[in-house]
């Protein structure tokens, strides 16, 4: 339970981001039930308000939500799962979900699948209600500079992103990352500077040192 | 973007999401469970993220800008720094980015 307030706030974050970005309320909630992954929903909204093109908004969205498709890979083994079930599972495995139940004891198999369930299910729940709080909330604004709203969205992505800076490599690679996609911004149409980074995840990954 | 390219952005993009974790379930893990493979996908959420955190705050129709929106960011900083839950991150990043626009 202790995972519903952060992620009520973040989804209500989403929620106002889509309207900013200039999303309808119905368009912000659809992402959320449909794709349910919280940074990627952010990308695509983020490149939407910035005037990018259709396939740089998905291009953007796609490489950050395929992630889950690897923790799917993770939990294939764990759950056991077919039919309707899989595809259920396969919905709600997110960050959340996935880091709950590799954090259970592997031995027993009840406790992890119970924690995937519990808290994939509990997150969607949670997440959706709170787009719809955030994004009509925000639809009552004139303004969103005016509000902090503007200011608000970069720093959800600096708050996701921080956890991950682990080493000294990872928060140059970062930064690097930064200056690419602020470097191109003047001479690319919207959405590409972003997308157009995952080079260097190509070229720091390539190696192991 | 167009409101109906805004609903294709969507539903395409939850249509491939949807595919990748069906696929996760669905393929034997050794396939992709390749090193270099998980080194480069591990990256690319970091790149991105950095990507969309300089975009969004620094750039405005394509210049390169700096406004209240990197002052919010700042302040945002300081208080991941010191440990501070989601909640305040936003909440601070957004009161220092507001007060910048609305008295400057």
């Amino acid at each position: 339970m202790g995972v519903a307030i952060p992620v009520g706030m973040y989804g209500a974050a989403f929620g106002a981001a889509g309207i900013a970005a200039g999303l309808s309320i119905w368009q912000t909630s659809a992402l959320s039930l449909l794709l349910f992954s919280g940074a990627s929903q952010f990308a695509i909204v983020g490149v939407i308000g910035a005037g990018g093109t259709v396939i740089a908004a998905i291009l953007a969205g796609v490489l950050l939500g395929l992630r889950n498709g690897f923790y799917a890979l993770r939990m294939a083994p764990l759950l056991g799962v077919s039919g309707v079930k899989r595809v259920l599972a396969s919905h709600i495995t997110i960050d959340e979900s996935t880091l709950v139940a590799l954090a259970q004891d592997h031995e027993k198999v009840e406790q992890v699948r119970k924690g995937f369930w519990f808290t994939g299910l509990g997150v969607f729940f949670f997440w959706n209600l709170f787009t719809v709080i955030g994004a009509l909330g925000a639809s009552l604004l004139d303004n969103p500079s005016k509000w902090g709203l503007d200011s608000a969205v970069p720093a959800a992505f600096l708050a996701l992103l921080w956890p991950q800076l682990t080493s000294r490599k990872l928060q140059l690679i970062a930064l690097l990352a930064m200056a690419m996609a602020l470097a191109l911004s003047p001479m690319l149409s919207p959405g590409l500077p972003i997308i157009s980074v995952v080079i260097i995840a190509f070229i720091a990954g390539w190696n192991s040192r | 973007m167009t409101n109906t390219g805004i609903w294709v952005a969507i539903l395409v993009s939850s249509g491939l999401i949807f595919v990748a974790r069906i696929v996760g379930y669905n393929v034997p893990g050794s396939i992709l469970a390749k090193e270099r493979l998980q080194r480069i996908t591990g990256l690319i959420p970091i790149v991105l993220l950095s990507a969309l955190v300089g975009s969004q705050t620094m750039v405005k129709s394509g210049e390169v800008v700096i406004d209240h929106r990197l002052a919010g960011l700042l302040a945002g900083a300081i208080a991941l720094r010191l440990k501070g839950s989601f909640l305040i991150v936003l909440v601070i990043a957004g009161l220092t980015g507001a007060l910048v626009y609305n008295f400057s």
